[in-house]
């Protein structure tokens, strides 16, 4: 019983499913993700206001590991969140803004996610904290 | 080489030949060869006694082999479906646990190693970091749970071959048993001294 149990415990520690995505950092040490977004903050559009819209910004991550950002929106901050934008990199500044329009008033809630451009595709970073943005009819 | 010293090594061949021939016929003890008392016969009886046992015994053997199961051929049945030697041997429960726990154990091997090959897929296709880390998460370990069966599966699968060369040769034995109470307890029974028969 014992050697069975001891059987067990090095096949199951010994054979590990192999970490095979080329875009996996754990695998391959050439490969570094982009790092989280923060300081994202959005602001909806006032009362009356024909075009209605979000205005979204955060802070502009190191050029040399992010090539652009990812914005993804939702209607609740646990929701599923769809990716609705997606924004070249900023050399300039230290904050990137960016108007997303919307038809209809309410809460919305956005996250931001950095990405970098590899040989073997686009590896994308985690994503933000949720920001609401209220918008009024 | 001429034809004298062929001729004389010939003769001497012939020679050696006849003298180990004789002198081995002369060791042989003829006496001994055909004393019954080394084999606990004092009387011409016990001879003829001896003589109807044998009998009786080989054509029990014929019976007993009509009836008994080979246990290579019954560790090949089992090898190849786990339970089948058992099956064979009459040791009907025993087939069945057997023939359960394993088809149970490669089943849930199998249930996880699929969804485990789903979530790798996912793994292998994603581009961002946190569903990569959540996939490998979510793939990893159904893959060890269907591991840890496939080692009970195989564990079970040894044990059953283990298990069918003694269950065989249980029901061998008593196969024996049975044929040697059919012969003894048959009504109407040939010996020596006559006609026997039983009411």
């Amino acid at each position: 019983m014992l050697i069975v149990t001891l059987l067990i415990i090095i096949l199951t520690v010994s054979c590990e499913l192999k970490r095979s995505n080329p875009l996996d950092p754990s695998s391959h040490p050439e490969i570094e993700a982009p790092p989280r977004v923060t300081g994202l903050t959005a602001v909806g559009s006032g009362p009356g206001v024909a075009s209605k819209y979000v205005q979204l910004e955060w802070a502009i991550n190191n050029i040399n590991q992010t090539d652009g950002y990812y914005i993804y929106m939702g209607l609740a901050y646990n929701s599923a969140y769809a990716r609705i934008d997606e924004v070249g990199n900023v050399s300039t500044g230290s904050t990137i803004t960016r108007v997303i329009p919307i038809e209809a008033p309410g809460f919305y809630y956005f996250k931001v996610s950095a990405y970098k451009n590899y040989p073997d595709g686009r590896l994308e970073g985690p994503l933000s904290e949720w920001a609401i943005a209220r918008v009024d009819n | 080489m001429s034809n004298s010293l062929l001729q004389k090594v010939l003769l001497c061949l012939i020679f050696i030949l006849i003298w180990v021939t004789a002198s081995a016929q002369g060791s042989f003890d003829i006496d001994a060869f055909t004393d019954p008392a080394k084999y606990g016969w004092t009387q011409w009886e016990d001879r003829i006694n001896y003589r109807y046992d044998l009998t009786e015994r080989q054509k029990l053997l014929q019976l007993y082999e009509m009836e008994a199961q080979s246990i290579s051929g019954n560790i090949l049945k089992s090898a190849v479906f786990p339970g089948w030697g058992q099956f064979n041997a009459r040791s009907y429960t025993k087939g069945q646990v057997i023939l359960a726990v394993e088809i149970a154990m490669l089943g849930s091997a199998y249930f996880f190693y699929d969804r485990a090959m789903d979530n790798y897929e996912k793994y292998q296709n994603s581009t961002q970091i946190d569903d990569m880390n959540a996939y490998y998460q979510d793939a990893l370990v159904p893959y060890q749970y269907s591991l840890v069966f496939m080692t009970f599966a195989t564990v079970v699968w040894a044990y059953n071959i283990f298990d069918v060369v003694q269950t065989t040769e249980r029901y061998n034995a008593e196969v024996w048993q049975k044929t040697l109470r059919n012969y003894y307890n048959a009504p109407v029974q040939i010996t020596p001294t006559g006609i026997q028969i039983r009411f």
